[in-house]
């Protein structure tokens, strides 16, 4: 074992094969990233076999992600990819957050989807979409509108096929931060005692663990929704022009570089599709009311435009 | 085209790294190699349609001034006004591009959309070999 100078650990952990693992998830197909996940903490492992179990595939992980928690030296924590250490910590809060992150990674580099930084829901067939900078309260929303009958989609990425258009569940755990809490007082995963020291920074929400939480099927998008939580700020909401949300999109896209003429022309399908709203909030509540409002409104105005 | 001037009798192209699609008149702009996006209000997009590298902007503005019953001179004024603008964007073919519009138009990179990780990273990268 090579000693890291700085951590007193090693740089490489002892051989994952070689140890006693109390916990384990199945494998999981998230958007064409295999992976499957284990723990030396019981509960650790099946908080993560419970938050992408929508994912759960029947093929053999490409990719080995270890937790582990007994590393030698002041930072005890560390993730692993195979043997490699992807990162290591003084604390395990850090090490699940790394792990989320690191699949959401491979997650948003998939070649052959269309990938925005969106929080996305469904209600019936139709999607709303909710593309946002990080920090906008996309994950506070999507949760709230889960809680109202909603179907997941993701709180991170709208995945979009481009032949069909229709985006596809990334089902990951909602990821809330503390600020969240005090709204969202459900969704505090219940999970074994040797794991809550793992959420301390930032809970992982299995989609099932939200009360009435379901995954959508694919659904078109019908409705796009730029968020913008501002503490205290009234609730907004102004109409955006398409070509104005189109450019929105597309600086929310991830790797527009690869294939991005294309990437344009998809995104643009999209949008054509959608009506297209700014939305200002600092209250969950009103925020809600004002997606659901928005959305009831593009329903009646396709209902007249039929009629 | 020159490099930093066009003239009424420049006949600029659309620079062919650049993907474009108009939604209600306005158009949006992805420039493939400077990574960049751009909006086009209605009166730019028309002439951004009408930069085929072929007529002359004097020919394209007494077309325009035709269509839309406007002063023919006043309408090139809009056209050499609106080109020099695409232009400084880097979305001419063969002008060269104003370095400080076009970092305003580049889009984030990949990393500025996903938090890094949550809270204060106490962790460092460590090689694979150490």
């Amino acid at each position: 074992v090579t000693v890291d100078a700085e951590t007193g650990g090693p740089t490489r952990a002892p051989a994952p094969d070689a140890r006693r693992w109390a916990g384990s998830t199945r494998t999981f197909d998230a958007v064409g990233h295999r992976f499957a996940v284990r723990t030396t903490r019981e509960g650790l492992g099946r908080l993560l076999d419970d938050a992408y179990a929508v994912h759960v595939t029947t093929e053999p992980p490409t990719h080995w992600y270890s937790v582990v928690d007994d590393l030698p030296g002041e930072w005890p924590h560390a993730l692993l990819l195979a043997h490699d250490v992807l990162a290591r910590s003084a604390d395990p809060a850090t090490i699940l957050g790394h792990l989320v992150w690191h699949v959401n990674q491979q997650v948003i580099a998939a070649e052959d989807r269309v990938l925005v930084h969106a929080g996305a829901v469904a209600h019936g067939d139709r999607a709303v979409l909710l593309p946002a900078a990080m920090e906008a309260g996309k994950t506070t929303l999507v949760a709230g509108l889960l809680l109202r009958g909603y179907r997941y989609l993701s709180d991170e990425a709208a995945v979009i096929d481009p032949s069909t258009l229709q985006v596809l569940p990334y089902a990951k755990p909602l990821s809330v931060d503390p600020g969240s809490w005090p709204v969202l007082p459900g969704l505090r995963p219940q999970v074994l005692p040797d794991t809550v020291d793992y959420l301390a920074r930032q809970w992982q929400v299995p989609i099932g663990a939200v009360p009435g939480g379901e995954v959508a099927a694919p659904s078109v998008a019908r409705l796009l929704v730029f968020p913008t939580y501002r503490a205290g700020a009234a609730t907004t909401v102004e109409p955006v022009r398409r070509a104005e949300a189109l450019l929105a999109v597309l600086r929310q896209t991830f790797h527009l570089h690869r294939a991005g003429g294309d990437k344009l022309d998809t995104l643009a399908r999209v949008v054509e599709g959608t009506a297209c709203y700014r939305l200002v909030s600092g209250d969950l509540v009103q925020a809600c009311d004002a997606v659901e409002d928005l959305l009831d409104r593009t329903s009646r105005d396709v209902e007249v435009s039929r009629g | 085209v020159g490099e930093a001037t066009v003239g009424h009798r420049s006949a600029p192209r659309r620079d062919p790294s650049v993907a474009w699609r108009v939604l209600d008149g306005e158009a949006v702009l992805y420039h493939d190699r400077l990574g960049s996006v751009c909006l086009l209000d209605p009166i730019a997009t028309t002439i951004w349609q009408e930069l085929d590298g072929v007529r002359e902007l004097e020919t394209i503005s007494s077309e325009l001034a035709v269509r839309f019953g406007s002063d023919a001179r006043r309408v090139l004024d809009d056209v050499l006004e609106a080109v020099a603008s695409l232009g400084a964007q880097g979305l001419i073919d063969g002008v060269r591009a104003d370095p400080g519009v076009v970092a305003e138009l580049q889009l984030p990179t990949p990393e500025e959309h996903v938090r890094a990780t949550p809270g204060e990273p106490k962790y460092r990268r460590v090689p694979p070999d150490g």
